[in-house]
């Protein structure tokens, strides 16, 4: 047995956001994470599922230090990176990456794909030009995308390809840590499962560790090796695919997958 | 391998498929906007060659040729120093022009930093140059600046200077603007995610994005200017004789206008053309550049 070493995570986290804010009223508060723990293992692929409006993204948020929890603590690697300063951070910076749900909104449109994807690559390991788009264009390759694409922009390309095109971009930079935000819930069922397949692929070929969040149950069970059932902010179940969704032990699990065999 | 091949390439896919491409096709799509550019080009070119090729200077007075109308020799006749008036209206045009560009350009270099660090980083910062933008929009313009000419020397660059410096609110709102709504989007997530510095995500990243609304303002914007340089001139406040500008054309030959027409006339005639064309154009860009127009 190898050692397991822990990349991510997350201790008793808690956010509470101000919807509204009057001078005389009370605040009206709304709890997106209650007491959340979780953590993410070297080369894991940990599944978070959880209906919309549960917190799911504003975990992800947390994770990738976008937003600043309430109470709780973050760990990477061992360290506490809860209230670490933009410049302790940047090991964290350029270990994680990224792939968020609208393929579209998460490339800047006015810039090109091979000049997007390069983009953290000469951020955070800046190699010599050649060499790092080289690097850009292997793996656009790897992922799918021809060589005649990577000097368009977004908008001529389809939700898939970009997708792609954003998968690329998280890879270049050997990751750690990916967190994958509903990364195929916006695109149709047959592209979902190229990308599915294309995510498993590319874990069995490179190595790292990913916090895959959906809201499709197939998608997770098919992809991941740990499952987060998240409810109302709170984690309600954790353990192995097979467990929780043969024999789930929660309520609100029991209810998702009861919905999901009615589809 | 693939990089010598894609290098070489590089230059020649940029223009294949932009942004840029799309907009000229949409703008000569609209005719009024596309003669309107050829007559701002021509004004530019006449502007800026006439004085290399004609002898005549814009202050060369000669007392046989007073009042003259306009005939082959001087097109648009002499003024009452015997002046050839067309010489005088291209001269002024280079006023009228660089006014407008340049204090343009101060008040879009203003706007612009001001906007995008109201936008992106937003509460106090944001709150700061909000109040500071609605004092100076609270000021009528055109008295905040007679003012400010009270204590500076009255020339062309002071002019520029002022214009610029009284003119960036509309753009500071508007930039700032844009960037409320695209610092929430998802690319600009990501670019902090990556530990990107804020600076580059403003002005790399959101600020591209953030263009279209700047230069259809832009466009206005220089009309305006130069609206406002005329105005200034012709009070006498702005361009001072004996260099021509079409403000104080119009002021030179306002008394003898019942003599005298075409002294007035024409000035005026390039005031009206020179601003309707800007206008006309702001109004093609609003087109091309709306992004709902593209599929």
């Amino acid at each position: 047995m190898y050692e397991i070493s822990e990349i991510i995570r997350c201790e008793n986290i808690s956010k509470t956001f101000i919807v509204k804010k009057g001078f005389f009223e009370e605040p009206l508060k709304i709890q997106a994470l209650k007491n959340v723990n979780l953590n993410i293992n070297r080369d894991e692929i940990v599944g978070l599922v959880g209906e919309s409006g549960s917190g799911k993204s504003t975990l992800a948020k947390i994770i990738l230090k976008l937003l600043k929890p309430d109470s709780g603590r973050l760990f990477f690697l061992n360290s506490d990176i809860t209230n670490a300063s933009e410049k302790d951070l940047s090991s964290f910076r350029k270990n994680i990456q990224v792939i968020f749900q609208d393929p579209m909104a998460s490339l800047n449109p006015r810039r090109r794909i091979i000049d997007s994807v390069s983009e953290p690559l000469f951020l955070q390991k800046s190699p010599k030009v050649s060499e790092g788009l080289e690097r850009c264009e292997r793996m656009l390759l790897k992922v799918g995308i021809e060589s005649k694409e990577f000097y368009k922009f977004p908008h001529e390309l389809s939700g898939g390809q970009r997708q792609r095109v954003n998968i690329a971009r998280a890879l270049v930079t050997e990751p750690l840590f990916i967190v994958a935000d509903e990364p195929v819930s916006s695109l149709d069922v047959s592209i979902q499962a190229e990308i599915i397949n294309l995510l498993i692929d590319l874990k069995r070929e490179l190595s790292f560790s990913m916090l895959f969040i959906s809201h499709d149950l197939r998608v997770v069970r098919h992809l991941s090796d740990r499952v987060y059932v998240i409810f109302k902010g709170e984690i309600v179940e954790e353990g192995l695919p097979t467990n929780v969704f043969s024999s789930p032990a929660h309520p609100y699990t029991k209810s998702l997958l009861e919905n999901l065999f009615e589809v | 391998m693939l990089i010598n091949d894609l290098a070489s390439e590089r230059w020649l896919k940029m223009f294949e498929s932009t942004y840029s491409k799309i907009i000229f096709k949409k703008i000569s799509q609209k005719k009024t906007a596309k003669y309107s550019i050829y007559f701002i080009l021509a004004l530019i070119l006449i502007s800026f060659l006439y004085p290399i090729f004609s002898k005549t200077g814009y202050d060369e007075i000669n007392l046989d040729k007073v009042l003259l109308p306009p005939s082959a020799e001087h097109w648009f006749g002499t003024d009452a120093l015997g002046r050839d008036v067309f010489t005088r209206v291209i001269y002024g045009g280079r006023v009228s022009l660089m006014v407008g560009f340049v204090s343009e350009g101060i008040a879009i270099l203003i706007g612009v930093i001001l906007g995008s660090l109201s936008g992106y980083f937003g509460g106090k910062i944001d709150s700061l140059i909000m109040r500071l933008t609605d004092v100076m929009l609270c000021i009528p313009t055109f008295f905040l600046i007679i003012s400010a000419t009270a204590y500076v020397e009255p020339s062309i660059w002071n002019i520029m200077i002022i214009i610029g410096l009284t003119g960036w609110m509309s753009i500071a709102r508007l930039v700032r603007g844009e960037f409320l709504s695209l610092r929430e989007r998802e690319f600009v997530m990501y670019e902090k995610a990556i530990g990107n510095k804020n600076f580059i995500i403003m002005f790399k990243h959101i600020l591209p994005n953030a263009l279209n609304p700047v230069i259809v303002s832009a466009s206005f914007g220089i009309a305006g200017a130069i609206l406002t340089e005329t105005a200034l001139s012709f009070l006498g406040l702005g361009v001072q004789p004996p260099v021509p500008s079409w403000g104080n054309i119009l002021t030179s030959g306002k008394d003898i206008l019942e003599i005298a027409w075409w002294i007035s006339l024409f000035p005026g005639l390039f005031i009206l053309l020179s601003v309707l064309c800007y206008n006309l154009i702001g109004e093609g860009l609003k087109d091309a550049l709306n992004p709902r127009q593209y599929d």
